[in-house]
């Protein structure tokens, strides 16, 4: 049944995921929902900056400090993301920025949150228009363990 | 802006379809809006090699399937006192089960589509049906993808 009590958005703060967060955030005004907005700050741009092969030379410290500023950048630019959405204050609404693989994340979320509705547009910030369905997307419709709503 | 007015539920009797139903149910009772029920038949084929059935035929035949169809559509229905609650339209199209989905999300207008993840053939290692997949790819609205 569903009455969603825990909605999830992933985001890549595209204009396609406002659509989405726009739209989460109406049902969960509408069902009294939490909203949990999520970014994943992807590991690869981790992983390439210490890959043995990458001839930036780079200590294990400064690839920390990078990370720390991707997350704190990323924390930001969720926060601005939210603030564009006067309804986000009326709604229970977490914030959370995490490192991994995109897909990955967004689906271990799920299952740890125990959220019961994902929204997530069909399309992100590499989507090319002809695909119609993004990678993140497709591979979220695929492995989630509840209903997902693909916003066009 | 998602308050679904018009939501559409293409069915295949099976169980997988009935889950999809019921969400679409429950959320059409919470929005107020219209459910739209419906089943795709796969066309007869007239001819098979050179054995061709008569037209009169085939229109018999026709609408038996199209009778049997629209009971199994009041049955599933049944099932789920909500549909009481809730104005719901069921109708019968033949051709490609995706193709027929989208032309009838068009042509209704559609805001939203309550899709099971398998039908009556999916096999669970694919995990998305074929009709599901093509659904989410070509809708204009917003689809929900149930499990």
């Amino acid at each position: 049944m569903l009455k969603p009590t825990k909605i999830l958005v992933p985001t890549d703060f595209s204009e396609h995921s406002d659509k989405a967060l726009k739209q989460a955030l109406d049902i969960a005004s509408e069902y009294k929902a939490k909203v949990y907005v999520l970014h994943v700050v992807h590991e690869k741009i981790n992983s390439a900056l210490s890959d043995d092969y990458s001839d930036i030379s780079i200590t294990e410290k400064e690839v920390l400090k990078f990370h720390k500023r991707m997350m704190d950048v990323a924390k930001e630019r969720l926060f601005k993301q939210v603030e564009k959405f006067p309804k986000s204050k009326d709604v229970k609404l977490i914030q959370m920025v995490v490192s991994g693989v995109p897909y990955e994340e967004i689906l271990r979320q799920q299952e740890e949150l125990g959220i019961d509705l994902i929204v997530i547009a069909s399309l992100g910030r590499t989507g090319i228009a002809r695909f119609l369905i993004g990678g993140v997307a497709r591979n979220v419709l695929r492995g989630a363990k509840c209903p997902v709503l693909l916003t066009k | 802006m998602l308050k679904p007015t018009k939501i559409l539920v293409p069915t295949d009797f099976s169980e997988h379809s009935d889950k999809a139903l019921k969400q679409g149910l429950d959320i059409a009772k919470q929005y107020n809006a219209e459910v739209y029920l419906l089943n795709v038949v796969a066309p007869i084929e007239q001819c098979i090699i050179d054995y061709c059935i008569p037209d009169a035929s085939i229109k018999g035949i026709e609408e038996n399937v199209k009778k049997t169809a629209l009971e199994n559509l009041t049955k599933q229905l049944d099932k789920f006192p909500l549909s009481k609650e809730v104005k719901v339209t069921t109708d019968i199209k033949f051709g490609l089960p995706y193709d027929e989905i989208l032309k009838e999300a068009e042509r209704v207008g559609i805001d939203l589509i309550v899709i099971a993840s398998l039908g009556k053939s999916g096999l669970a290692k694919y995990l998305i049906g074929g009709v599901a997949r093509n659904v989410l790819k070509s809708a204009k609205c917003p689809v929900l993808l149930t499990k």
